[in-house]
């Protein structure tokens, strides 16, 4: 196989010979792939430090040490090497180290030794500075000591030398890791033309598909396995390919570290090759089998029937939505996108109040997860202030209520298969949106106390009355729709009306952009949807009534008509006006009529007349 | 390689003949046996006179170390082994066979690993044939009955090596089952087959062996 060479590693060769301090900064706790064969076996994933000891010493540095400011200098590969160091630069080996604290006035300190090292014509050394982020507590509080051995750092890279050797000429390098560069004094970094700061990314698509095929594959699979299961495979390269770009989709955003670990639980759990993308699940979300792989195509065939029991009157709605669902369950969901990471759909319900959204939500939580508390709502106007992305996604170390973690990211850790309802997003704070961002391109996010949380098993679903309403020139709002619109007529003013406030209003284009087309417009509740809500309504109560306390309500055609014409006289708030009706004309006056009767249990009650124009509501009955 | 593969007369055949084990030698352990104090944990007498091995009861719950030959045919670095070894350039040169289900090479393996040389003190002439890709069979002559032990102890004795042994081929042969015969006196006291599968799941150090081995579906006549 060709060499696969990071871009860090192109970085560290071109520069390790042009300029003397060089920081690492970013992923560097991770192991990385050794990309060239030498003293490290080629593809072999090692520490960092592993890598460079290998690396500087292929290139042929004299000495190489590795400093921590709570061991000293070390080098777990050549202890000759670190013997010569010592008596090259004044140190002294003690148990395999050379001790020296970080800061302090005497000539043996860490800064003093690599000072000697790196002004030593003689000898082409590297001293690597591990957890260099952790030498000072902030670079804003430094002290007097602090300041002087970064000082000496900095005086040691400016003048160090450069060393005749047998690979040529080398420059002695003092290299920093750190997490943060900010971890640093801005001034140690900052306009230095002696030092070059280098980004080590997670593993990118080329490095995991490096990982995961050519003669790499095999370590993923344990011996029997792979003897029964790679034959297959052999003959049929294609389904190989296909299993192998899955995995690399899937694993996207994860380090080496991480993808190591994955290939050690394939092993343990004796993972099938045709079954590798399964274990990816398991190391996210501790679960083998994927509810999504398990939902069966009947039950989704029956799927809008199903729903259209619970939300009446919004079919091009449900189809939509549908569609999303039918896209995520055949795997077809990311094929318009290089990530398969992303989030199994995305939704974003607009129309009128209480035409069905949440309801929707819910009853497609129950159908696909089995169980409408799989639908996990986020009222967003609590999430209007500048600093509510805290509460989302968890305050930053040091922040009161970090310990808590975020609600989001707790709750999406905890039920991953899910769908996630983000009610009247309009009311969060644009800060907010930019979090959404990065969970609709990515599929994932990073809390506060530093865990990764993957949203790519979720479906997640805006809710909106954007488009409901429209500024003129003067600022005066109008309706933008009305009852008499047709719902193709409501569907393109809304559209057009949510488009316009992405793009104009709020000025964030590259929203309205990952919500695709995905805009599912809700219609009113126009007459037939009325009906079949209230006749839905007043079964359900009559149903109970039988269940819970033996009581059978007659209601004669006569009087659901009264009922009837003044349930629905004004269909503007929708499914859940209808339910304010019920709740005034029928609940209230029957829960009267009981209790001044003393009625309890087991008897059966006809309703003769609704009083809908008495104040309060009243009704005619008698008991049987 | 090619050579060497090919010495054994029977493809996949590898046979143990434990030296420790003689009549004469059972029988003297079985008397010291009875005088013994009969609540004291029991060993076999192999282990009372080398202390560095471990008692019967306790030598299913460690195993050989395994063989990743996956990671050998990857070119992944294995722990303790120098690649430039003669031990790991038979591994490496043989690695493909064994991932084709090669039973010439799994002799091979079983003869250059030796896997079950350490079950010597513990039972007599223990011979392994791998039986397909699949299966290996190991059978082996336990001591006798009656030799020193009480029944329970000597069902744990039986259960407790054919684990081992089949442990041990697991560890180094891409098997998915080993077939485990044991036999005292001419006739046949043990028959298991395990599964690599069941074993994967297994924590050795918390299991009875004997309802370990009995709900694998063994014939187990004590």
């Amino acid at each position: 196989m060709e060499p696969l060479i990071s871009k860090w590693h192109r970085e560290l060769e071109l520069f390790s010979s042009l300029t003397p301090l060089l920081i690492l900064e970013g992923n560097v706790l991770d192991q990385y792939r050794y990309p060239i064969p030498g003293s490290v076996k080629e593809d072999e994933l090692v520490p960092l430090s592993r890598y460079l000891h290998g690396y500087f010493s292929d290139q042929g540095y004299d000495e190489i040490v590795f400093y921590s400011n709570l061991i000293g200098f070390m080098n777990p590969w050549s202890p000759d090497m670190l013997a010569e160091y010592a008596s090259e630069n004044h140190g002294e080996v003690k148990n395999g180290v050379i001790p020296a604290e970080f800061k302090g006035n005497d000539a043996n300190t860490a800064p003093n030794i690599i000072r000697r090292a790196m002004l030593n014509p003689r000898k082409a050394s590297v001293q690597i500075m591990e957890l260099a982020s952790h030498y000072i507590t902030t670079p804003e509080r430094m002290d007097q000591q602090d300041v002087n051995s970064f000082n000496l750092l900095l005086q040691a890279a400016l003048s160090a030398s450069t060393v005749r050797t047998a690979y040529g000429r080398k420059q002695n390098l003092l290299i920093l890791l750190v997490n943060k560069l900010n971890d640093l004094p801005t001034w140690f970094y900052l306009n230095n033309p002696v030092c070059k700061t280098i980004t080590l990314e997670a593993p990118d698509r080329d490095e995991r598909k490096r990982l995961i095929s050519g003669p790499a594959f095999s370590s993923f699979f344990d011996s029997s396995v792979y003897r029964t299961d790679s034959p297959y495979y052999l003959e049929h390269p294609e389904d190989l390919e296909k299993l192998q770009e899955k995995f690399v989709g899937l694993t996207e955003g994860m380090t080496f570290t991480e993808l190591d670990a994955l290939r050690n639980l394939s092993r343990r759990e004796m993972t099938p090759i045709r079954d590798l993308c399964t274990v990816v699940d398991l190391y996210k979300y501790g679960i083998r089998t994927n509810p999504w792989e398990s939902l069966s195509m009947k039950s989704l065939k029956t799927a809008k029937a199903d729903l259209e029991k619970r939300v009446k009157g919004q079919d091009a709605a449900l189809e939509r939505s549908l569609d999303v669902v039918r896209r995520a369950v055949t795997g077809m969901n990311g094929l318009s996108s290089s990530s398969t990471a992303k989030p199994k759909g995305v939704l974003f319900y607009a129309g009128p109040t209480g035409t069905g959204k949440t309801e929707t939500a819910k009853a497609l939580a129950e159908k696909l997860f089995g169980d409408e508390s799989a639908c996990i709502r986020f009222d967003m106007s609590e999430y209007g202030e500048s600093h509510s992305d805290q509460k989302l996604m968890g305050a930053p170390p040091g922040y009161v209520g970090y310990e808590a973690g975020g609600q989001l990211t707790n709750t999406v850790r905890k039920q991953p298969f899910s769908i996630l309802l983000f009610d009247e997003i309009e009311k969060a704070h644009p800060t907010i949106l930019d979090k959404f961002l990065q969970i609709l391109e990515d599929g994932r996010m990073t809390d506060g106390q530093g865990n990764t949380v993957y949203f790519s098993e979720c479906i997640i679903i805006f809710t909106s009355n954007l488009g409901m309403y429209v500024k003129d020139a003067f600022g005066n709002r109008h309706a933008n729709v009305t009852m008499d619109m047709t719902y193709p007529e409501v569907e393109k003013a809304i559209r057009g009306a949510v488009e316009d406030y992405f793009k104009l209003e709020l000025g964030r284009p590259e929203i309205l952009n990952r919500i695709g087309e995905n805009i599912v417009v809700f219609d009113y509740i126009r007459n037939e949807a009325g009906e079949a809500i209230l006749r839905a309504q007043v079964d359900k109560i009559v149903r109970r009534m039988e269940e819970q306390k033996q009581l059978r309500i007659l209601i004669p055609e006569e009087a659901y008509r009264e009922l009837h014409d003044a349930a629905l006289a004004d269909l503007s708030n929708g499914g859940r006006g209808i339910g304010n009706q019920v709740e005034s004309l029928l609940i209230n006056p029957l829960s009267r009529w009981l209790f001044e009767n003393e009625i309890l249990t087991d008897r059966t009650i006809t309703i003769d007349h609704f009083l809908t124009a008495s104040n309060p509501a009243a009704i005619v009955c008698h008991a049987d | 390689m090619e050579d060497k593969k090919y010495t054994n007369p029977l493809d996949g055949l590898y046979e143990i003949v434990g030296d420790l084990w003689s009549m004469e030698k059972l029988q003297e352990a079985a008397e010291k046996k009875t005088q013994a104090d009969s609540t004291k944990p029991v060993s076999l007498p192999a282990s009372q006179k080398t202390d560095r091995l471990p008692s019967f009861d306790m030598i299913y719950k460690t195993a050989d170390e395994s063989i990743d030959w996956t990671d050998i045919i990857s070119g992944r670095t294995l722990p303790g082994i120098d690649p430039a070894s003669k031990r790991g350039q038979f591994l490496s040169g043989i690695a493909g066979e064994v991932l084709a289900g090669s039973l010439p090479a799994y002799a091979s393996v079983l003869q250059e690993v030796r896997p079950l040389d350490d079950m010597k003190p513990y039972a007599h002439r223990i011979r392994v044939r791998a039986l397909s890709a699949d299966e290996v069979q190991v059978t082996f002559a336990a001591f006798p009955e009656d030799a020193a032990l009480n029944d329970a102890q000597y069902a744990e004795y039986l259960c407790g090596i054919a684990l081992r042994c089949a442990r041990d081929i697991f560890a180094v042969l891409p098997v998915t089952s080993v077939h485990v015969t044991a036999s005292a006196k001419e006739s046949e006291v043990l028959d298991v087959t395990f599964s690599r599968a069941a074993f994967a799941r297994t924590r050795f150090s918390f299991i009875d062996p004997v309802g370990y081995v009995r709900e694998q579906g063994a014939v187990l006549h004590v």
